[in-house]
């Protein structure tokens, strides 16, 4: 038998970014941390300076770009 | 993104009109059935999800396949075999005999009866959409005046919507005339693809359909289906004489109907059609610029259109659509905020899919069809 694919996912921080809400009025988030847990979910949004990263997550650096809902 | 309204079946380039016909399309639907069609159109379809998802699209919704193909994706995507969009599949519409869709990409009834055993059918091969034809349309209509024109019955219509409404599934209707969307509501239909000028009786129908699963129904215009055959030449669209008179009321009515509808409060999603005529898989953001361009919405509310309304439309708002704790991880990073410039979603630098990353997402653009788009909507 094939093994399936592997599908895990990483849990990972996108920090330092500014968030397009997709709110109707537009409204954004400034420097702004994600975290994404190993379930894919997300488990902490909020202002850099409030968000720890847990240790084993990988971290990217969103300096200047913008995270919306896909 | 999200995507309302989705065909696998083809990439979106320009139709062969010879392909559309009944006589066409039951030669293609021969082939596609037999077994090298369907791995055929299994391959086909799954590699125009990975467009899809390329392209920022995270979750999907299909309304009208050639089998279960797109189950069977959703399905091994679902269970971890391969990353892919959040999908919603509704399987072959349901259309009467020789109606829109028909026999390529529905199944045809004449009855109530007939309607509610191919709905009941689609679910037991585990859709979780259904689509009806209620009018007809213009990529496949055969003679003047069929676009748009009534073909399935009210009661017809009421049959599936309850099979679908007990299994708590939401049901699309192709509809483009004010008629044929009147007959949809009131068969309890959830969402109208299309639509047309709203008159006072339908605007109220649409915000209170005591027959929807909700209690309300949405409207999604799919303008990047409709478009195309206003401002491109009938040679560069290579569509009949008949197909481009069709044209001209469906594409009044739907501009028309989302301005409206946007106006007066109803759900407008973002749905583009993908697989017909000048539609590309990776083209969801030229549907918030349409809404933009056309239909009187500022770039946020189009972008949240994209977002949060058609999430809430397709009933997936607990899951996804916007970035919230304990929702799926379903994001772009991007250059510039879409709010400013809604080009910035045709490029998103990471899609991440329910926590999966695509690092450095490519499609396979078409480049002659997308100067000509731009061209045309300059």
């Amino acid at each position: 038998m094939h093994a399936p694919r592997n599908t895990a996912i990483e849990p990972f921080a996108i920090e330092h970014a500014t968030v397009a809400t997709g709110d109707a009025d537009g409204r954004t988030l400034s420097d702004t941390t994600i975290l994404v847990d190993g379930l894919g979910k997300i488990r902490e949004i909020g202002p850099s300076s409030n968000v720890v990263v847990p240790p084993g997550y990988h971290e990217l650096d969103g300096t200047g770009k913008v995270v919306s809902p896909a | 993104m999200i995507n309302g309204h989705v065909h696998t079946f083809s990439q979106g380039k320009p139709l062969d009109p010879k392909g559309s016909t009944p006589e066409g399309q039951r030669k293609t639907a021969k082939i596609m059935h037999s077994a090298p069609g369907k791995l055929f159109m299994y391959e086909t379809s799954k590699s125009n999800i990975m467009t899809l998802l390329n392209s920022g699209v995270t979750t999907i919704r299909t309304v009208g396949d050639v089998g279960y193909e797109v189950v069977a994706i959703r399905d091994r995507i679902n269970s971890g075999k391969m990353v892919g969009p959040r999908i919603m599949a509704a399987g072959p519409m349901l259309a009467i005999p020789d109606g829109h869709g028909a026999p390529l990409v529905a199944m045809e009834s004449t009855t109530p009866e007939e309607a509610r055993s191919e709905a009941e059918y689609s679910i037991d091969h585990g859709v979780n959409a259904l689509k009806i034809a209620a009018t007809g349309g213009v990529t496949d209509s055969q003679v003047p005046g069929e676009a748009g024109a009534p073909q399935m019955t009210t009661e017809q219509m009421s049959a599936i919507c309850e099979a679908a409404h007990a299994n708590d599934i939401i049901v699309a209707a192709h509809a483009q005339s004010v008629e044929g969307v009147r007959r949809a509501l009131k068969a309890g239909v959830d969402t109208i693809e299309h639509g047309c000028e709203l008159d006072d009786e339908l605007t109220e129908l649409f915000l209170n359909n005591p027959n929807s699963l909700r209690g309300w129904s949405a409207l999604e215009p799919t303008l990047s289906a409709g478009l195309p055959m206003k401002y491109l030449s009938q040679e560069t669209l290579n569509m009949t004489d008949v197909q481009m008179q069709n044209s001209v009321p469906v594409i009044e009515g739907m501009v028309n109907g989302a301005r409206q509808a946007h106006e007066a409060g109803i759900k407008v999603g973002v749905g583009t059609d993908t697989a017909m005529p000048f539609v590309p898989q990776y083209g969801t953001w030229r549907e918030m610029a349409l809404l933009n361009r056309f239909a009187g919405f500022t770039p946020a509310e189009a972008f949240h259109a994209g977002t949060q309304v058609t999430a809430e439309i397709l009933g997936l708002s607990d899951e996804t659509g916007s970035l919230e704790v304990g929702k799926s991880a379903d994001l772009l990073v991007l250059e510039e905020n879409p709010v400013d410039n809604l080009r910035t979603l045709e490029k998103p630098l990471l899609v991440v899919a329910a926590g999966h990353p695509i690092f450095h997402p490519q499609v396979e653009r078409f480049d002659d069809m997308e100067a000509q788009l731009d061209e045309a909507y300059k």
